[in-house]
């Protein structure tokens, strides 16, 4: 017989002490609260009527006219080509330095756990004016590559945090037992770290490469005249008024950053956020 | 990948694997940071010396920062206190449910913060705003007063946007109350509010403060919720910057309010790192 859903939840010991079915209801209107917003731009993304917040019929001719618009469609491949790097990036400076970092010891991780966590709550606009403040002396002239390089500040922190949280205890001794029975080559170790925290790399990849696309505030602040982001260049149209094609173009940009992200819950569970996953059988 | 023998020799006597680490680690993880985040704040102080020391241009400036840096940290001090109220029953969902439960709520909590973000906030907007669905709505079949000023768009908006930061770091807390500290309570005769008092009060307080500072630092720096919601009598702290700093070119204002976020955020850094300490315990003699 399928159990009921209060069934289920009375099986995480945690239940016992928290108020999870009055939780469950608030908590679901407070996500339907947060979709209505994101619905509300996917139906103004099809609607007919021209310049309108109030949605008419159904069309494809917005997206159609965004697809067609030049300047929409080379933001979007510098938006692209920015969160690749920025995402490599993050792969080398925050993946590799985690492995490292939880291999070593606590000592330095504890250290690194502080110091990477330094880029994600410091404010973007911080990031953004110091960034162009140092530009703006040495003379560099910001391109697509150097904004890359800034968006892996934050995503090399969120590569760190999931490699950490994929590096649990059984991956700890895992590898001490491999260094007791003398696995001392390179290739070895690759392989073992490979199989242990190789997917929290690809996660915590795509993840930052999500962030990246989106970021808005640190671009903004770095950004030069025909350097424009996705993000920056909608900013610029959507200031000026509500056209469908726009909230078509970002409609269709945002969709595929959450399906990225879908596909990282649903392929890599919910360690990729920090969030550990618990087994608690359902009973019936 | 093989190494030859006389570079793994050599490594071998140095210890390659602690060579490796502290390479990995020091240049890769600390160089890297620095690189991005002290330098140019070193150079921004640097700045600020070398334009000849006299405080009269910066007490000015800051005489200028103090109404944005008041409207921030008010609406980010508001916004902050309703996020991790609101965050409350998520976590409690996300942590105390079972696998699939969890991995739903989850989703279905984080997905929309990876749609657009100025799709979301322009969607709020013209779904909330005078000309908007609601008002259009509103308008037309109850009555012609507007229903929300931009103030309070502009503290919806923040909810709206950092909500998910404070739903993480507490649902993270209270997936790490001790099951076994669960069951020896319930061994106890403890139940519901008494059990969650004396097994579940200090993450959920430290997962509270957590996500309340993951919140309320992005809220107090954040550029676009003010500008699309607030209005243009609403001016944050990064609104004001960016007018002054980059549209007006005046440097010491930029670096002054610079500093003054490194500040704040550097608080809240220490009350993190003090939360954190207790994460770690310091090891007894007899487990090192």
């Amino acid at each position: 017989m399928r159990p009921k859903f209060t069934d289920e939840i009375t099986t995480n010991p945690l239940a016992r002490c928290f108020p999870v079915n009055a939780s469950t209801v608030l908590s679901a209107l407070i996500i339907i609260a947060a979709w209505i917003p994101v619905l509300y731009a996917a139906r103004i993304s099809v609607s007919r009527a021209s310049q309108a917040v109030l949605p008419r019929g159904f069309s494809f001719l917005p997206l159609q006219s965004a697809l067609n618009d030049s300047a929409i469609v080379s933001s979007l491949l510098r938006s692209f080509g920015i969160a690749l790097l920025a995402s490599l990036l993050s792969i080398v400076f925050g993946g590799i330095v985690a492995v490292a970092a939880n291999v070593h010891g606590r000592r330095i991780l504890k250290t690194l756990t502080i110091l990477y966590l330094f880029p994600l709550i410091t404010p973007d606009v911080m990031i953004g004016l110091s960034l162009g403040h140092v530009a703006q002396d040495l003379g560099l002239n910001l391109d697509w590559y150097e904004i890359g390089i800034a968006h892996s500040l934050f995503g090399s922190a969120l590569v760190f945090y999931v490699v950490s949280a994929a590096y649990d205890e059984r991956a700890k001794e895992v590898v001490e037992a491999a260094s007791v029975v003398g696995l001392v080559k390179l290739s070895q170790l690759k392989t073992l770290l490979y199989e242990l925290v190789g997917r929290a790399f690809i996660a915590g990849g795509i993840v930052s490469f999500v962030v990246s696309l989106d970021d808005f505030s640190v671009t903004y602040f770095l950004t030069q005249a025909g350097q424009a982001t996705f993000p920056v260049t909608m900013f610029g149209r959507l200031s000026k008024g509500l056209l469908p094609e726009y909230f078509a173009a970002a409609f269709l940009f945002g969709f595929v950053n959450m399906l990225l992200v879908v596909l990282v819950i649903l392929k890599f569970g919910l360690n990729a956020f920090g969030l550990k996953e618990k087994e608690h059988e359902a009973i019936g | 990948m093989q190494l030859s023998p006389t570079l793994r020799g050599w490594l071998n006597r140095l210890g390659w694997p602690k060579v490796t680490i502290w390479l990995f680690t020091g240049i890769l993880g600390v160089v890297w940071l620095s690189v991005l985040v002290l330098f140019p704040f070193v150079e921004l102080i640097g700045h600020l010396i070398s334009s000849g020391f006299t405080l009269s241009p910066y007490t000015s400036a800051f005489n200028q920062m103090l109404k944005p840096i008041g409207v921030s940290a008010t609406y980010s001090l508001i916004a902050a206190g309703l996020s991790v109220l609101l965050a409350v029953p998520i976590a409690v969902v996300i942590a105390a449910s079972t696998r699939r439960r969890r991995a739903l709520f989850a989703t279905a909590m984080l997905a929309p913060l990876f749609v657009n973000l100025l799709l979301r906030i322009y969607a709020l907007r013209y779904f909330v705003l005078t000309g908007g669905f609601v008002e259009s709505v509103y308008s037309s079949y109850i009555s012609s007063y507007p229903i929300f000023a931009s103030k309070g768009l502009l503290l919806i908006g923040l909810v709206y946007l950092y909500l998910p930061f404070a739903v993480i770091p507490l649902a993270v807390s209270l997936g790490n109350v001790d099951e076994s500290a669960i069951d020896a309570g319930v061994v106890v005769g403890l139940q519901g509010r008494r059990l969650w008092r004396a097994v579940a009060w200090v993450p959920f307080v430290r997962g509270m403060t957590i996500g309340w500072i993951l919140t309320f630092v992005p809220a107090f720096g954040d550029y676009l919720a003010p500008a699309v919601l607030g209005g243009r009598k609403t001016q944050m702290v990064a609104n004001y910057l960016y007018d002054t700093a980059v549209l007006g070119g005046d440097a010491p204002a930029a670096a002054i309010g610079v500093v003054l976020l490194w500040i704040c955020t550097g608080a809240a850094m220490i009350i993190w790192w003090r939360l954190e300490k207790r994460r770690w315990p310091r090891r007894r003699k007899h487990e090192a």
